[in-house]
């Protein structure tokens, strides 16, 4: 028996996915096109995930995707099918999270702009990764902020990781 | 920016993907982690009619070590090299926190950013040194690309038309192997503005072989044979150190950017070089 030819493979305009977004099931079809930050805001309406750069710099659009932090902006939602997402709407099913409420507390936010991805990138990584204030510095470092200055998001991770400072 | 419209696919399997590369010729290009493409999308600098996503094909995903090698699919995340420490595999295990931030290497893939072939990227670098075999898959079967002629130019690698990047060969290196990888960044995790990679054999406290290399200096990573040949046979004493740093600033022609001038990056070139060599010095 030969073996049989490779499925053949149709390249399309509209992409039907099936994907997990804060433990909802979503079915959709999406422009081939579309960005998945522009998926989660603009179909799904959460907000919350920003736009800012639009090329993987700034950090603002993180989400957590499958248990890893990653930018909304450089992936196509037609990639996410299959997948399981929480974005910022996620984090706290009534109030705040207790990350949330350490930002809150220490001025760990101005505008708020980048402040969505700030969250999801400490929320989805392992502390144990990131130790002292050196590795704080380290997993924030794929998220830009433009006026609160970083003192303030240092102390509320430091608070909510419950961290001693260490200079 | 958003991207131009195109036409997407995700192939469950290699022999899948190529067909659609083959049909759609010069129109289709290989989505691997999207790190590099999809900015280039937003961007429109790149504006291929058909995208064919490799990101769901599971034999592109293997990692395995082998006899005397390390096996890794074009599609193996950064991330999970990061997470795994690679045995005999030390200068890619040293150079993958440098790629972006980690939020880029959850998604950016080990296959994309080699045929990318950035010139300020970290894994072509490391391929180069450990002299890495890059195995491509085509209509006709597969193909062994060796690292010293994969990379063409900037932005530019030696697959054929309608050929993807299947996985690279990573050989495992001796125990008697120190390896060091330095870049410098205006910034953690943005593009090196010079960098180096260091893989050297020590034996009886002397330097028995050595492969030093340059990189974000010029198109492509470039092997510095001057600075090797100035190192083999020494114990990398304080001397030795300033030779080698002579030698790889006088060996390279880099070039001339807004991040630096030719003179700056031998500098960078030559300081880097110092710190490796006396991290692996015995």
């Amino acid at each position: 028996m030969s073996a049989p030819a490779a499925r053949r493979v149709e390249p399309v305009a509209e992409v039907p996915i099936s994907v997990t977004v804060n433990a909802r099931a979503v079915e959709a079809v999406v422009p081939a096109r579309q960005l998945l930050a522009d998926f989660l805001r603009d179909d799904l309406r959460l907000t919350g995930t920003h736009v800012g750069c639009e090329q993987g710099i700034c950090g603002a659009c993180t989400i957590n995707l499958d248990g890893e932090p990653v930018r909304s902006c450089i992936m196509l939602a037609a990639q996410v099918d299959g997948s399981s997402i929480t974005t910022v709407e996620g984090l706290a099913s009534e109030g705040l999270s207790p990350l949330q409420q350490a930002f809150k507390d220490n001025h760990g936010l101005q505008c708020g702009f980048c402040t969505p991805g700030f969250l999801m990138t400490l929320a989805t990584v392992d502390p144990d990764e990131y130790p002292g204030t050196d590795g704080i510095r380290e997993a924030i470092s794929g998220n830009l902020c433009r006026c609160t200055g970083y003192g303030g998001i240092l102390q509320a991770v430091r608070t909510a990781w419950n961290r001693v400072e260490d200079g | 920016m958003k991207p131009p419209p195109f036409l997407y696919c995700r192939p469950r399997a290699v022999d899948e993907a190529l067909a659609v590369l083959a049909e759609h010729g010069d129109e289709a290009r290989p989505l691997a982690g999207g790190q590099s493409l999809v900015p280039m999308l937003n961007h429109r600098l790149a504006r291929p009619g058909v995208l064919v996503d490799i990101g769901a094909i599971t034999e592109l995903q293997r990692m395995e070590r082998r006899a005397s090698d390390w096996l890794i699919g074009a599609t193996v995340t950064q991330r999970r090299v990061e997470r795994h420490s690679l045995e005999g595999c030390e200068l890619l295990s040293l150079a993958v926190p440098f790629i972006g931030h980690r939020q880029i290497r959850a998604r950016g893939t080990v296959g994309g950013s080699i045929a990318h072939a950035d010139p300020a990227a970290e894994l072509p670098a490391v391929a180069l040194t450990v002299d890495a075999t890059m195995v491509a898959a085509g209509r006709d079967g597969q193909r062994a690309i060796g690292a010293s002629s994969f990379f063409a130019g900037p932005y530019m690698n030696s697959l054929a038309d309608g050929e993807i990047l299947s996985h690279v060969i990573f050989p495992v290196l001796p125990s008697t192997t120190r390896c060091s990888f330095k870049e410098f960044a205006r910034r953690k995790g943005d593009f090196a503005v010079a960098g180096v990679a260091a893989a050297v054999d020590i034996t009886d406290r002397v330097v028995s072989k050595a492969r030093l290399t340059a990189f974000a200096i010029g198109s492509n990573p470039v092997r510095l044979p001057g600075a090797e040949g100035a190192i083999v046979g020494r114990s990398l004493d304080a001397a030795d150190l300033d030779t080698a740093a002579e030698a790889a600033a006088a060996e390279i022609e880099p070039w001339d950017d807004i991040h630096g001038s030719p003179r700056y990056r031998r500098q960078i070139v030559a300081a880097l070089l110092q710190r490796a060599l006396q991290e692996v010095a015995p």
